[in-house]
């Protein structure tokens, strides 16, 4: 039921008011009349002589007013300064003009609004249908208001008022004239030395944030404004958590914020983690996008992006352009380590590290331990080492097989020749994926069972015991979280053990290679099921 | 009247003694006034047009598989108990799509217990119960009712927004020009054709 074109209908049409008839004119000057006086009215005499069916009509719209479920006409104050945008501008709010709404975020329509009498611009902020509004809305949008009107910030967006208009509580705040950085890098990249003024000023607001005890825990593109001269102030304190206060919130482990941006500790529901450490992460995000033109994690669903922020790494900056300095990786992958105590442990030290970047200084490098290199490797290329690790085994097992022979067996060699050619390409497909080429991983699973299988093939003695890795490998593709890989490498798995069979197959009954088969074919189907269940679960989890 | 005034009361008894047909055909009867009233409530609650179709279907769902704790006997409380399962969606149905538009789709579900408290101070909850009855609407024939939501569901679309809006919506001419981006000169007109349109619906001597 849309606002189409009028359809057709008995009735001429008549929308422009030059065509309507005195006599329509004055029918509905008294439908409105009724209408609004709440549907008791006489019936004028002379236009109950043009239209015969008066006193069916105003029946009509007693039975309307009589069926409607909504309790009352609201009041005049309400319907007018409602502020749910659709009235013209100007009009007036208070003590100030609207000229225009800035934009909309997930509570509050922000205006553009002019004091009437000190002509100053200012933005007002007020919360959307706030008869609607749940108390925790207002609370928050309340608590915004609060935190932010006791900051004084040459990069803070400067609250000037709050209140309350005929319910509806609203905030005004500095008028910033220019444009969000999101909106900014919509435009086209920036350059790296003003990605890195920018981010030097957001993080020292963002420091002075914390020193103030507040977070502000949805730090994106879009919550900075730039102004025409680019200097950045951080604004929309709508998910700021005091650090004192507010304790009741936090034992609710709700999830809010934008997931691109969003730290793992928040991602994953773990509040009593929440800190500054927190908005580093977000700075990091920020500075990523900025130097690189994508988010760290860009996924096509909230759900994926959420299962790659806790179990993968973000490719390296410098992956994606080489242009990128590698002091300002480090910087930037240092900001989005995993666990808070690994990240700058606050945003001033942050600001300083860029400040050295600027100035040529060699940046607080922090000793580089083999050990969180090694984690961030094999969560960041977590395929190629769960690859490597299995070739090793293979590859150690066949040593010792070989050292109680004199010389090499037959098979040594091939199955060495074979396993050193699937690192080779495990290797090259490993940096594809990173590369950002994602069918890779189907290549990838095509790959593993054809080389299990010719490696089989090369094995030596009654293979039977063998045909057991394919059940290793159908498990182990469940570590995309789809299902689609999956279901792959069981096809592969099945055929390659059909090709096998006439080949290595030893004289044994009829029915067992139909029972190995089906067996794999049930594994991949129990797979499958788990991994359906888990993403519903996490579904289910973020509410997505 | 498209609807004879014993028929609803008479389908009532028919399906409450067991008979599905009279069942179905009772649910039949009630579809375009279950719609008419979604609309209405979940757009003045969202203020802006929403697709109230999962919620009639709903609403309509939960009635027939609950047919059965149904205790009352006459029209005027199988309406009223129709018209509550309706209240209780909407408010979900609000509130769900509010917490989804607010967070893109993020947020994870309250838990049961904070659902709870929140539902004592929701003004929703409220706003639901108050909406179930009001005094004017106790004067009229609950049949009539059912003509009316009947022939508002048989106006072309532009009528029946026009109505919802306006007559049902309670909105002020200036709102309801915008929404449907057309003078309020032409919304009054149209808002009067409409009328009339309804009226000779009504009052036709035999419409379906």
């Amino acid at each position: 039921m849309t606002a189409a074109p009028f359809s057709p209908d008995p009735e001429p049409e008549s929308s422009a008011s030059g065509s309507v008839s005195p006599e329509e004119q004055a029918l509905l000057n008294w439908l409105l009349e009724i209408h609004e006086q709440g549907g008791t009215a006489s019936i004028p005499e002379e236009l109950a002589c043009q239209y015969p069916r008066l006193p069916q009509l105003l029946a009509c719209v007693q039975a309307l007013q009589a069926f409607s479920p909504v309790e009352t006409i609201p009041p005049a104050g309400m319907s007018d300064n409602s502020l749910t945008g659709s009235e013209a501008f100007p009009r007036s709010f208070g003590p100030y003009d609207l000229l225009g709404e800035l934009g909309r975020g997930g509570m509050g329509v922000v205006y553009h609004g002019q004091h009437r009498v000190l002509q100053s611009r200012v933005a007002i902020k007020v919360i959307r249908t706030s008869e609607f509004a749940s108390p925790e809305e207002v609370r928050r949008f309340r608590q915004e208001g609060r935190a932010a009107s006791r900051l004084r910030h040459a990069n803070i967006v400067q609250v000037h008022d709050a209140g309350e208009m005929d319910g509806t509580p609203f905030l005004v705040m500095q008028f910033v004239d220019g444009e969000t950085l999101a909106q900014r890098l919509r435009r086209g990249p920036v350059d790296q030395e003003t990605a890195v003024a920018l981010m030097i000023a957001v993080a020292s607001a963002v420091d002075y944030l914390h020193q103030e005890s507040i977070l502000h825990r949805d730090l994106k593109p879009a919550n900075i404004l730039l102004d025409a001269q680019s200097v950045p102030f951080v604004s929309d304190f709508g998910l700021a958590k005091l650090f004192d206060v507010d304790q009741e919130r936090t034992a609710s482990g709700m999830l809010l914020g934008t997931p691109a941006y969003m730290s793992p500790e928040q991602a994953w529901g773990k509040p009593e983690q929440v800190g500054p450490a927190t908005d580093v992460y977000s700075l990091g995000a920020i500075l990523y996008e900025l130097l690189t033109g994508v988010p760290p994690f860009q996924e096509k669903t909230p759900l994926d992006q959420l299962l790659r922020l806790r179990d993968a790494e973000p490719r390296p900056p410098r992956a994606l352009d080489r242009q990128i300095p590698v002091e300002l990786e480090q910087i930037c992958l240092r900001c989005l380590e995993k666990q808070p105590q690994d990240r700058y442990h606050s945003a001033a030290e942050l600001a300083e590290d860029l400040q050295r970047y600027r100035r040529g200084e060699p940046i607080t490098l922090r000793p580089r331990d083999w050990w969180n290199a090694l984690r961030r490797w094999v969560r960041r290329e977590a395929p190629l080492v769960s690859h490597l690790a299995g070739f090793a085994v293979m590859a150690l097992i066949e040593q010792l097989a070989d050292l109680t022979s004199a010389g090499h067996r037959p098979p040594y060699l091939p199955v060495m020749g074979l396993l050193l050619l699937w690192t080779v390409l495990s290797v090259i497909m490993q940096k594809l994926l990173l590369r950002g080429f994602d069918s890779v991983k189907l290549v990838w699973i095509v790959t593993d069972g054809i080389l299990f299988t010719t490696a089989v093939a090369c094995a030596e003695g009654p293979v039977e015991s063998l045909i057991v890795g394919y059940s290793l490998l159908i498990v182990a593709s469940a570590m995309w979280y789809e299902e689609f890989p999956v279901l792959l490498m069981t096809l592969v798995s099945f055929l390659a053990y059909l090709v096998l069979l006439p080949i290595r197959g030893a004289p044994q009954p009829v029915h067992y290679p139909l029972i190995v088969g089906g067996i794999l074919m049930v594994i991949g189907g129990v797979v499958m099921a788990l991994v359906r269940r888990i993403r519903q679960l996490l579904k289910f989890q973020t509410g997505g | 009247m498209s609807v004879p005034p014993s028929e609803l009361q008479r389908l009532l008894e028919q399906a409450r003694s067991g008979d599905a047909a009279a069942r179905d055909r009772l649910f039949e009867l009630c579809r375009n006034y279950v719609g008419v009233i979604a609309r209405a409530q979940v757009e003045s609650w969202m203020r802006a047009k929403v697709d109230a179709s999962d919620l009639v279907q709903q609403t309509l769902l939960e009635a027939h598989r609950g047919f059965d704790n149904f205790t009352g006997s006459t029209d005027a409380e199988w309406l009223a108990w129709l018209k509550q399962i309706l209240g209780n969606n909407t408010r979900d149905f609000v509130r769900h799509y509010r917490t989804a538009k607010r967070q893109t789709g993020l947020e994870v579900q309250p838990r049961a217990s904070e659902r709870a408290s929140e539902s004592v101070s929701d003004p929703l909850a409220g706003l639901a119960a108050s909406s179930l009855s009001t005094p004017s609407q106790l004067l009229m024939a609950h049949e009539q009712e059912l003509a009316l939501a009947n022939a508002i569901s048989q106006l072309s679309d532009d009528y029946q927004t026009v109505l919802q809006l306006r007559s049902l919506q309670r909105l002020p001419f200036e709102d309801v020009a915008e929404r449907m981006q057309r003078s309020r000169q032409a919304t009054q007109m149209l808002w009067m054709r409409a009328i009339q349109k309804l009226e000779s619906l009504l009052n036709a001597p035999d419409s379906t």
